[in-house]
């Protein structure tokens, strides 16, 4: 019955509800979809990080993460993974050694980060001349680290580092392909070899520095995932690290914002809510005479309270509905198109994603409905307590 | 015009095993002996026209220990030669070549030669406590120093001459003083310490095993200790010759690139 | 028209609550699109601040044949004088000797970038220089002075005053070696910045190089970032072969494609705000002149001509939107000018982060610029005019017995 009223209300002045309504939809629709967006591409940037070179959670040798060395290796990895896959089932890892030499082709030489690779395709990198990574003395070269020595496929490249044993290592080998990855990092300074011949190379037996963990799950948050897997480490030699634990600033400027759309919903919130205050105020104002029998009638003013509050929240309403829309149409549009000339690039080592698939996440939905209601309610608050208050005599000598 | 001045050269009078008739005596006695004619004396007796050496490199680390079998041939302060005998199955072979200020290195596994970048001029040489740079870059106690004899100590059951050295000015060294403890019966020292310019201590090297090698008496041990804890690296010599004559062709980087000594 | 403006004035104050409902809906609305605009304003300038930060310029000129292999022996050997170059009057132009070495101290050695510089003309490129914690930069003809950062000194353990052996690779491929003094410790919102370069005067460099009288880069920092493909084109032309001219977005495309990206999130953010900001407007403006229907259809049935009605309800408008925007443009602008001087940080955490090999600040000043202030008070003042126009025009339609009956 009363919220009937209201709605009939909210037609009785339909250009100003319709302006109010549109300035809250478009408000909605800006939550949604920045939201959305923002979300989006966070999500990308995860499966950008873990599926590459961190992984969700990375297994070292107790110490390597605050100082990485040569010599401190995961012994027995596959034990290790095995632990692993029986505490997180469906999880996948991957034996890694990296080190750092010297490399020299012809007179030229340049100081480089040398990964061990298990055998099989990796999501590090792409082969961009030449063929895959092999076994033996074949390598990969990072496409401008080639450029920079001055080598080509079926060229002859010498390393030279510190073994684990303090020994000398040096070889000589032969570049397989080069390749590009979604890091100028790596693109600029590393080879890649096969993780046995990397074994070799540093003297390591069977130990590697990284077992990197890939989880069955798009979340953000591994933390749980990493206690677990702490539970079952002797972790008198080992260390579990979350990506975002290795990648703090990265984390950081994701929650950052995060933050920042509070800030942006916060001024949409005032905005909109000083529009639904003014028609609001309008609305009561034009009323005060008819609000005035109704408080003559013997109308309780909570009931006048709540029948302003009531269509200030049918707009809320319609607003939402209508504003929700017109984001998933605006995802839409942008979905389709490419971001490569605004988005593409290397944010602290981790490329931005070209394409996003863009769409409406229900998640986003909270917050907007929040903002609507409270901007609506908060807006109507005022004016509805003075229509609350009118005194029925008074009110009726206005106007 | 070479191959003959070298034959003249070979064709000479070959090692002498008496000293320089320049060197002056070891003032053995004398509480405060002549500073420059001392220093003049330990630089000559430790240095040598040449070298040809077998010697065992022990490295101690944190994280290993390990052992060196080298041989060593230089010339005076600009050429040396080092080539491994037994170490790791990849370094067996490996040489190192310093002429003058740079170095290159023989990669045995590689069978190739590569040259030192600058920037890698500070990484630890066959992981040792010697750095590369320290390789090349050797100071010269009278020309860089300026010494005095402090007092006579008790080192080791030795009496040693304690002496302060502080650098010149225009000298390119970055120690801001260092101590030796020189054996008042050699003159040669038994320990040097190199200090910053704080006066926190860097380095120690001790010198130890002395023995009669032609005219002159040479510790045949050289231990350096750095400041960093649970590190230490010891030199033995197995043979020694000094003096002797070194072909220049030894130090040749053709020759290096062939992986020849 | 003075008498109705006057009339008008008297007018808005009749119903001071309603007047002052619509004037903050203007005025904060102009307020947030002013202070908003400062904000973007701040990041977008920020490139000419990453290539500060960084010591990079918007233009940079090399020898051919330098970059590829850091060639020594390549230098800028007969780089013009600054007249020759054409060069903006405010464009700062530094040149460098560039080298890569070593650093040793008694602590130990660590790989190096060395600068030769001219510390005047340096300082006014690179953020770091006038950042000096400890000791102070080196004087002109200071041969033996190095100025590090604060991360070398503290790996090396040095101090103002303290030796610090320079090695390295002279153009003759020799290593050169000299020990220098360090004079100055300098502070670098980037840690890599801080352990890496090390500045000594040019003469010193150059010694140390075995080069004669020439330098390896020419760096120079437009004030405005836009002149930058002008200025490389007219370098070009004026240098002809042997030099290598590159441009900030060559140099460091991320940055670029930052500016590109950050635009356009901005310019969609910027025409929400404004869209917001004018349906409230709007609706303002609209609320108060359909709810005095009722009073203009008195007014027509007293016989006042509509023409008059329509000038009276212009000049309220005009003053409402006048007082309001004066309000908001000035408050907006105060908090943008006070943000532009004292800034403030935009993720938690470090001072910079890394975008290749770009240094990203993450002290973000507002950029206070009049005409910003300006653009966003004209686009609200026009907006509220014309709004107010509308309903005016209307009541010339108004029949008086019409508007009598509404309520």
């Amino acid at each position: 019955m009363l919220l009937s009223l209201a709605w009939r209300n909210v037609w009785r002045n339909a250009r100003r509800s319709l302006i109010t309504m549109s300035a809250l939809g478009v408000g909605v629709a800006g939550i949604v979809s920045i939201f959305s967006f923002r979300e989006v591409a966070n999500e990308a940037i995860v499966s950008d990080v873990t599926a590459g070179l961190v992984g969700h959670l990375q297994v070292h040798a107790l110490g390597y993460q605050e100082a990485p060395s040569v010599g401190l290796t995961v012994q027995h990895p596959l034990q290790v993974e095995a632990t692993l896959e029986r505490v997180l089932p469906g999880a996948k890892a991957e034996r890694r050694v990296i080190g750092a030499g010297l490399a020299g082709a012809g007179d030229r030489s340049a100081p480089v980060m040398v990964l061990g690779l298990e055998p099989g395709a990796s999501a590090l990198y792409t082969v961009k001349d030449g063929a895959g990574l092999g076994a033996g003395k074949d390598v990969l070269v990072g496409k401008d680290l080639a450029t920079d020595l001055g080598v080509a496929v079926g060229g002859e490249l010498v390393l030279v580092s510190q073994a684990a044993d303090g020994s000398v290592a040096n070889d000589r080998y032969t570049v397989a392909g080069t390749f590009e990855s979604s890091s100028a990092e790596l693109d600029g300074n590393a080879i890649a070899m096969s993780l046995s011949e990397a074994q070799s190379f540093f003297a390591l037996g069977d130990g590697v520095h990284q077992l990197v963990v890939r989880l069955p799950t798009q979340r953000e948050d591994v933390q749980p995932e990493a206690q677990a897997l702490r539970a079952a480490l002797d972790l008198k030699t080992l260390e579990a690290v979350s990506w975002s634990e290795m990648l703090p600033q990265m984390k950081a400027s994701m929650e950052q914002k995060r933050k920042n759309q509070g800030f942006v919903d916060f001024i949409i919130f005032l905005i909109v809510g000083l529009g639904v205050f003014n028609a609001m105020t309008m609305a009561v104002f034009e009323r005060t005479r008819e609000l005035g029998v109704l408080a003559a009638l013997g109308t309780r003013p909570r009931r006048i309270l709540a029948m302003v509050m009531l269509e200030a929240l049918w707009q809320g309403a319609m607003a939402f509905v209508v504003g929700v829309a017109l984001a998933a149409a605006i995802l839409y549009a942008l979905g389709t198109s490419d971001l490569s000339k605004m988005l593409g690039g290397d944010v602290m080592g981790v490329r931005m994603p070209t394409h996003l698939e863009l769409k409406l996440l229900p998640a986003s939905l909270k917050g907007a409905a929040i903002t609507a209601f409270l901007t609506a309610l908060l807006g109507a608050l005022l004016p509805a307590l003075r229509a609350m208050r009118l005194q029925p005599v008074e009110a009726l000598r206005q106007s | 015009m070479v191959l003959l001045l070298s034959a003249l050269l070979a064709a000479a009078p070959a090692v002498s095993d008496k000293p320089p008739a320049d060197l002056p005596a070891c003032p053995s006695g004398s509480e405060t002996p002549d500073v420059a004619a001392l220093m003049k004396r330990t630089e000559t007796v430790l240095e040598g026209r040449s070298m040809v050496a077998v010697m065992t490199m022990g490295i101690k680390t944190p994280s290993y220990e390990r052992s060196v079998k080298m041989k060593l041939w230089t010339k005076g302060r600009d050429f040396a030669l080092v080539k491994v005998l037994e170490g790791g199955p990849r370094e067996t072979g490996m040489m190192t070549l310093k002429r003058e200020k740079q170095l290159w290195n023989y990669l045995p596994q590689a069978g190739r030669v590569m040259k030192l970048p600058s920037g890698m001029m500070g990484d630890s040489w066959m992981g040792s406590d010697f750095t590369n740079d320290d390789l090349v870059h050797g100071s010269s106690i009278s020309n860089d120093f300026t010494s005095s004899v402090d007092k006579t100590v008790e080192h080791e059951g030795r009496k040693a001459w304690f002496v302060t050295l502080k650098p010149r000015p225009e000298a390119k060294t970055v120690w801001g003083r260092v101590e030796m403890l020189l054996d008042r019966q050699s003159c040669i020292p038994l320990e040097e310490r190199f200090y910053d310019e704080d006066g926190a201590l860097a380095r120690r090297m001790a010198f130890s095993d002395l023995q009669k090698v032609g005219w002159r008496t040479f510790p045949m041990k050289m231990t350096v200790t750095p400041a960093e804890a649970g590190r230490q690296t010891t030199i033995s010599y197995a043979q020694l010759e000094l003096d002797g004559e070194v072909p220049d062709d030894t130090f040749s980087l053709r020759r290096l690139q062939q992986g020849k000594e | 028209m003075n008498g109705t403006l006057l009339l008008g004035w008297r007018n808005i104050w009749r119903n001071r609550r309603r007047t002052l409902i619509s004037m903050s809906a203007i005025g904060v609305g102009l307020f947030l699109v002013v202070f908003y605009s400062g904000i973007v304003g701040g990041l977008l300038g920020n490139a000419k601040n990453e290539l500060d930060n960084a010591g990079m310029g918007h233009v940079e000129v090399f020898a051919k044949g330098y970059r590829p292999k850091r060639d020594v022996a390549a230098t800028l050997a007969a780089f013009p004088e600054r007249a020759a170059l054409q060069l903006p009057a405010d464009a700062e132009l530094g040149t460098r000797v560039l080298a890569r070495g070593l650093a040793t101290s008694a602590h130990g050695s660590e790989a190096i970038q060395l600068n030769g510089v001219d510390f005047a003309a340096e300082s006014l490129l690179s953020a770091h220089l006038r950042q000096v914690k400890q000791g102070a930069l080196p004087v002109d003809g200071d041969g033996k002075g190095v100025l590090v950062g604060e991360e070398l000194a503290t790996r090396l353990n040095l101090k103002v005053g303290g030796k610090l052996r320079l090695m390295v690779q002279r153009a003759d491929t020799e290593m050169g070696a000299d020990l220098f003094r360090v004079r100055g410790v300098f502070h670098s919102i980037a840690p890599s910045i801080g352990q890496r370069q090390v500045y000594v005067s040019q003469a010193a460099a150059r010694e140390l190089l075995g080069l004669s009288a020439a330098t390896h880069q020419a760096v120079i920092q437009l004030s405005d970032p836009v002149q930058a493909d002008a200025v490389a084109a007219r370098l070009k032309v004026t240098l002809g072969e042997g030099y290598e001219v590159l441009t900030w977005a060559e140099l460091v495309p991320v940055l670029k494609r930052m500016e590109a990206f950050t635009d356009t999130v901005v310019f969609f953010l910027a025409m929400f705000v404004y869209l917001l900001v004018g349906l409230g407007v709007l609706n303002t403006m609209l609320m108060s002149v359909l709810e005095r229907t009722r009073e203009f259809g008195v007014l027509l049935a007293l016989g006042t001509r509509p023409a008059r009605i329509v000038r009276l309800v212009i000049a309220e408008s005009f003053w409402i939107a006048t007082l309001s925007v004066v309000v908001g443009a000035a408050a907006g602008a105060l908090l943008t000018w006070h943000f532009s001087q004292s800034g403030f940080h935009i993720t938690g955490g470090g001072e910079s982060f890394q975008l290749e090999g770009a240094t990203i600040g993450t002290l973000v000043k507002t950029r206070f610029n009049p005409w910003d202030v300006v653009r966003a008070a004209s686009f609200v003042y026009v907006m509220a005019l014309i709004v107010g126009i509308y309903p005016a025009t209307r009541i010339t339609r108004l029949q008086p017995a019409e508007a009598l009956r509404r309520t």
